[in-house]
């Protein structure tokens, strides 16, 4: 078949724009963190890994976010397409959880010590990606596609009370982690690190949008694949049951 | 803090290597997906098969102008 087929499709060159765009914007994001942000005083190059776990972690966060949003709108119109949003995204999600996980424990052994600890912060993002996990393990083990869904939108609904916990775990709980470095009351560390990061934050979020459109796209499609399997085999019973009857 | 950097090495590959193996994960799954839907087209139902091509969509709207 011909390469490349889905370019008439509404979107699929504004997604190829975004996925190009992402692709610059990260390049710029990796010689940022590299060469233009400075080494930090007390961590040296280690910790450059900032420039990744923080928008990773960030991404992630809105991956849930959609997906909440995705079961909230399932629940509320009964339309497929908000499921086909929400799965989409979860899997995303998924995926950035256990990058942020893995760079954080990367992180952690030189500078705590450790591999992992128990810490609030730690055990509750690890608790997110168990419960992003039971969301897919969840849709696989009911057989019946609208309960799937159903089921599948009030865990990702109450799942993602997780994620404000993540986020305020470092103020509620004593915890190794390092607390916020942007709020409200200014930035804790020198503007060329808040640069390279706000940059490395928007080339992941242009990744997240161009997977996104094409994990919903395939999504989208499977569902209409066995939409039409499924006609296909009434069809064929039908024609069955009059050719039976007329015998 | 020379030490440090294989930590940081090893992040930045692990990242990658995931990033690109879902990146390459996506795009088989559209291709084959892409194939599927065409092979659907040219079978027994047409005027039903999915309108996920360019071409079947504007089948789609011709029928429906």
């Amino acid at each position: 078949m011909k390469q490349g087929s889905t370019r008439g499709l509404p979107g699929w060159r504004f997604a190829q724009g975004v996925g190009a765009l992402a692709g610059v914007v990260m390049a710029i994001a990796l010689y940022m963190a590299f060469v233009y942000a400075p080494a930090d005083a007390l961590q040296g190059d280690v910790q450059r890994i900032f420039y990744l776990h923080v928008p990773m972690a960030w991404v992630a966060f809105l991956a849930f976010f959609v997906t909440f949003i995705g079961g909230i709108g399932y629940l509320w119109k009964r339309h497929r397409g908000w499921d086909q949003l929400a799965r989409a995204s979860a899997e995303i999600g998924l995926v950035f959880t256990t990058i942020v996980l893995l760079s954080g424990s990367l992180w952690g052994k030189p500078i705590w010590g450790t591999w992992w600890t128990w810490d609030a912060r730690l055990t509750t993002t690890l608790l997110l990606w168990f419960i992003y996990l039971a969301y897919f393990m969840l849709r696989s083990y009911v057989s019946d596609p609208e309960r799937a869904a159903r089921y599948a939108a009030v865990l990702g609904i109450f799942g993602f009370i997780d994620v404000p916990i993540i986020y305020k775990s470092v103020d509620w709980w004593r915890t190794l982690h390092p607390g916020p470095v942007v709020s409200t009351g200014g930035a804790a560390m020198p503007g060329s690190m808040v640069v390279t990061l706000l940059v490395a934050l928007a080339a992941t979020t242009l990744i997240y949008a161009y997977m996104l459109y094409q994990r919903f796209w395939i999504e989208r499609t499977k569902d209409e694949i066995a939409d039409y399997h499924y006609r296909l085999y009434e069809r064929q019973l039908a024609r069955e049951m009059r050719e039976g009857a007329s015998v | 803090m020379g030490d440090n950097l294989i930590y940081l090495f090893v992040a930045f590959l692990i990242t990658w290597l995931i990033m690109a193996a879902y990146l390459w994960s996506i795009g088989r799954q559209v291709r084959n997906l892409r194939d599927e839907v065409e092979a659907l087209e040219n079978a027994e139902l047409p005027a039903e098969a999915p309108t996920a091509t360019p071409r079947r969509q504007e089948q789609v709207e011709s029928s429906q102008a």
